[in-house]
């Protein structure tokens, strides 16, 4: 699921895709890094890949058709990509903070991997409009 | 036709009730993750019910947008 259109596709240039690829790595080797000196367990250690890892990565590829696929085309309509995308960060960390402190889920005890989320928005086109 | 409140205020400010949905249905769900894992994998669906309420409120302009975007 991309929530792009195909003319959005058509304009982004490789280097915007090289961004969205690689910057997650160091970002989240440095989430890693921190919570590691903070006496956490290492991400396979405490993470395996499992069945139910798949299931979650599927249903938070389901968020995005509220966060990209709905609030940010709008929010372009009404500011440039930066703003936009600074605004819906900031809302979309809103959103998960609650998941930090409930035990029964996965994010409970990590505050440093929050680091990680913070290169899940702000990549947007600066070319990319919303709809009209 | 007279619209219902909640539908009106969708058509004249979309994106704060698609957050407030999207903030609503998830939370509201949350209290109850200690019970069932289901639960909070539910609630991850908060953003996405939200989007779609919200469309389907604002009278479903935007459906053909949203389907669009959200193609895999």
């Amino acid at each position: 699921m991309t929530c792009a259109t195909d003319a959005e596709r058509e304009r982004f240039s490789a280097r915007w895709y090289l961004l969205a690829v690689l910057l997650p790595l160091p970002i989240s080797a440095l989430a890693g890094g921190l919570e590691s000196l903070w006496g956490a367990p290492g991400p396979t250690e405490r993470q395996p890949i499992s069945t139910l890892g798949i299931v979650v990565f599927v249903l938070v590829l389901g968020e995005e058709i509220g966060w990209r696929g709905f609030a940010l085309p709008h929010l372009l309509t009404r500011s440039g990509p930066w703003i936009a995308s600074f605004i819906l960060g900031t809302l979309w960390a809103l959103w998960h903070l609650p998941l930090f402190f409930i035990a029964a889920i996965p994010q409970f005890g990590k505050p440093v991997s929050a680091l990680r989320r913070l290169h899940h928005r702000p990549v947007h086109h600066p070319d990319v409009s919303g709809p009209a | 036709m007279t619209m219902s409140p909640l539908a009106e205020t969708a058509r004249r400010t979309p994106l704060t009730t698609f957050f407030a949905l999207a903030f609503a249905l998830t939370w509201a769900l949350l209290p109850l993750a200690r019970a069932s894992i289901a639960v909070s994998l539910l609630a991850l669906f908060g953003p996405a019910a939200a989007a779609v309420i919200t469309t389907v409120l604002m009278g479903g302009r935007d459906w053909h947008d949203l389907r669009d975007r959200c193609r895999a």
